[in-house]
């Protein structure tokens, strides 16, 4: 080991934080400084048009803390990150699984997946305000058909949250299978080979073989999904603007509204840290998850 | 009675004629190797027996039955890969035991014929590891044990041994051959290198450009090629071959002058060899006797420890090997003479075909 240390190799040199220092400096103006403002602004009396009215300790929090309506939109994302998360992976892991192959068929179908991702929120959402035009939309014909009549998803307090978590499966599943696609190209068609003169079932392939094989990318997958519909926000406004009674309403529109609409900026940086926890301990524990599986299996 | 036996078979990628209809038995029991330069189809065949290619035409039988429309689980062979194609999240143990476990094979006859083959193969510490914390060699006796637990009627090694270092290349040589002869087991063996083709094989498939040049026991193809690319595809350093001229014959065997005007009478019968047409007189390199003779000057020296190999240039500027027997080599330069001894040379015509002595048995 000391060895190593004279001959360069391994020791740190200062030489090399010059070569990081530009993007050091971008992310410490663009982003640890806003972090750390927000962090600061959390704690104090801000109002856009009042002004800073000094520091207030946990009082913004405690205030989330009893507010009904706040509580509500962190269900409200809790349960829409529980629906799509699973939903992104195990139906992007099916169209990955489908689509692995080099047919000008699977090769169209890719792309048409994929395209989905590049609309913009608000084309999307507009198609699928379509879908869901009660009595005339593809939806309502559909049930119609099994004889349900006059179900409305966008103004039901059930089914309103679902509705919007289809959207987004819909709109966003090409980025998951992608990632599943690539994490399949990488396994060696070798051990398919040494699968099958091994009799191993299409089912044990994929559980036994495919499975194992991509569970880091499965484990990348479902952090990247948590943290980005922890973010709803786009699709909860346009299609149902947060209702009925609130029962969509995202925490990513409840800080909004606090902070653009009401103009409190440290309530909205308060419930923007509440988010921030969330997300981090979430993402941390389906790390966890997954590194300890990883030493098990 | 598990032999296996192609017929006519064929395969083609595309426009691309990889194998040319190819006929070829071999019987129960036996060690076969196919052997060939790279690119020859040597593992395009083997991969069709194990069906992992589908075949463009003919039939494969094993142990008399038709098995080239069977899935490759279904036709009772075993492989071991080049890169081993272990599973990499498995330990050496569930590796071992997939195949077992796929077919419904109980819990405790798995481990007896996993401790079996593990201590057949010298790996029972590593059961309990992955793959990534093995290393080479090691990895290569788990993907044997793996073949073997599964008692196939066919074993198929497409170069296994090409990953390892030259000691251990030669050990596991060793040790296969063993395993044949414990196992009684059929074995195909792809691989281009000569030395493990004459070590390990009972049989030896020499093939070139997906078609098979000559079949025989190591020693028949090494002394008795029957093509000139098999005489120059076997032994080290390759046969040396010198253009020829046919001048007549003495007691009905062929002389022969070649291109520095030395006349060779050698031993084989004038009778087989075709009326006229271009020659080429190939002599290895042991066969070459320094002293009297011919006059030619050294070029390289080659000192490879047990032999000296000399190569030297005829007055016709054509290069001659040969194995110095002395101890001291001649240096670069130096003027000597050779003889080639007429009673181990060889002919080929102009399309390749060998013409040899009559053997001596
Ligand atoms: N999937 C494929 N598609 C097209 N051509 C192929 C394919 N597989 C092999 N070939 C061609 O078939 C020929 C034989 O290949 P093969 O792998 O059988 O050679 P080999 O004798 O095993 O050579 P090596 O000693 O290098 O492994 C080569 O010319 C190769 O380019
Ligand atoms: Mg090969």
């Amino acid at each position: 080991m000391s060895g190593a240390a004279s001959s360069g190799i391994g020791r740190p040199s200062w030489a090399n934080l010059l070569f990081v220092l530009p993007y050091m400096l971008v992310l410490a103006v663009l982003l640890i400084a806003p972090v750390g403002l927000g962090m600061w602004l959390s704690f104090q009396d801000y109002d856009m048009l009042g002004g800073w009215a000094g520091g207030v300790g946990f009082e913004n929090f405690t205030n989330l803390l009893n507010d009904r309506i706040f509580l509500g939109t962190v269900r409200n994302t809790v349960i829409f990150v529980v629906l799509t998360t699973p939903a992104f992976i195990v139906i992007g892991l099916f169209l990955a699984l489908s689509l692995n192959d080099r047919t000008r068929r699977s090769s169209a179908l890719r792309s048409i997946f994929f395209g989905a991702s590049v609309l913009s929120v608000t084309i999307v959402t507009l198609v699928w305000r379509l879908v869901y035009l009660p009595d005339r939309g593809l939806l309502a014909d559909t049930l119609a058909i099994v004889g349900l009549h006059g179900l409305d998803p966008v103004v039901s307090e059930t089914y309103a949250l679902p509705a919007i978590a289809v959207v987004t499966v819909w709109w966003i599943i090409g980025l998951p299978m992608t990632l599943f696609l690539a994490a399949l190209q990488q396994i060696p068609a070798e051990i398919y080979e040494a699968a099958a003169l091994d009799r191993t079932s299409r089912w044990r392939t994929l559980l036994f073989i495919t499975l194992p094989s991509i569970r880091r990318t499965v484990v990348m997958v479902a952090v990247l999904e948590i943290i980005l519909q922890f973010q709803l926000f786009g699709q909860a406004l346009l299609i149902t603007g947060g209702g009925p009674n609130n029962r969509s309403r995202p925490m990513v529109q409840f800080i909004y509204e606090a902070g653009f609409r009401d103009l409190q900026l440290g309530f909205a940086a308060a419930a923007s840290q509440i988010l921030f926890a969330l997300m981090l301990l979430a993402a941390l524990a389906q790390m966890w998850l997954g590194r300890r599986q990883d030493g098990a299996s | 009675m598990s032999g296996l036996s192609l017929k006519n078979v064929s395969k083609h990628f595309g426009m691309l004629e990889v194998i040319h209809d190819l006929s070829l038995d071999i019987a129960d029991g036996e060690f076969a190797v196919f052997l060939g330069p790279s690119g020859c189809g040597k593992s395009t065949l083997l991969r069709m027996v194990a069906g992992l290619e589908p075949l463009s035409g003919g039939e494969i039988h094993i142990g008399g039955k038709r098995i080239d429309a069977l899935a490759p689980g279904d036709r009772g062979v075993a492989m071991v890969f080049q890169h081993y194609a272990l599973y990499p999240h498995m330990t050496v143990r569930q590796n071992v035991a997939f195949g077992l476990r796929n077919i419904g094979t109980k819990s405790d006859e798995i481990a007896r014929k996993i401790a079996a083959a593990a201590g057949t193969l010298e790996i029972a510490h590593l059961l309990d590891r992955k793959p990534a914390q093995l290393s080479g060699g090691q990895r290569q006796r788990v993907a044997i044990a793996r073949a073997i637990v599964k008692q196939p009627d066919i074993f198929l090694f497409d170069e296994p041994l090409s990953n390892l270092d030259a000691a251990l290349r030669s050990r596991t040589r060793i040790e296969l051959a063993r395993l044949h002869h414990r196992l009684r087991a059929t074995m195909v063996f792809v691989t281009h290198d000569q030395v493990e083709a004459m070590t390990m094989a009972t049989r030896i498939v020499v093939m070139n450009q997906g078609r098979i040049e000559q079949v025989g026991a190591p020693m028949e193809i090494y002394l008795q090629p029957a093509t000139r690319f098999v005489a120059s595809f076997i032994g080290s350093p390759a046969m040396n071959f010198l253009a020829a001229t046919p001048t007549g014959d003495a007691n009905g065997r062929i002389m022969v002058r070649l291109a520095d005007g030395t006349t060779v009478a050698t031993a084989i019968p004038a009778a087989a060899l075709p009326a006229s047409g271009p020659f080429t007189l190939g002599v290895r390199a042991e066969h070459v006797l320094p002293g009297a003779g011919s006059p030619a000057r050294v070029d390289v020296v080659e000192r490879l420890g047990e032999r000296t190999l000399v190569h030297a240039l005829a007055n016709d500027g054509s290069t001659i090997v040969y194995d110095e027997p002395g101890d001291v080599a001649p240096a670069i330069g130096d003027h000597i003479q050779l003889t080639i001894d007429p009673a181990h040379v060889h002919l080929f015509d102009a399309a390749g075909r060998a013409y040899h002595a009559d053997r001596i048995a």
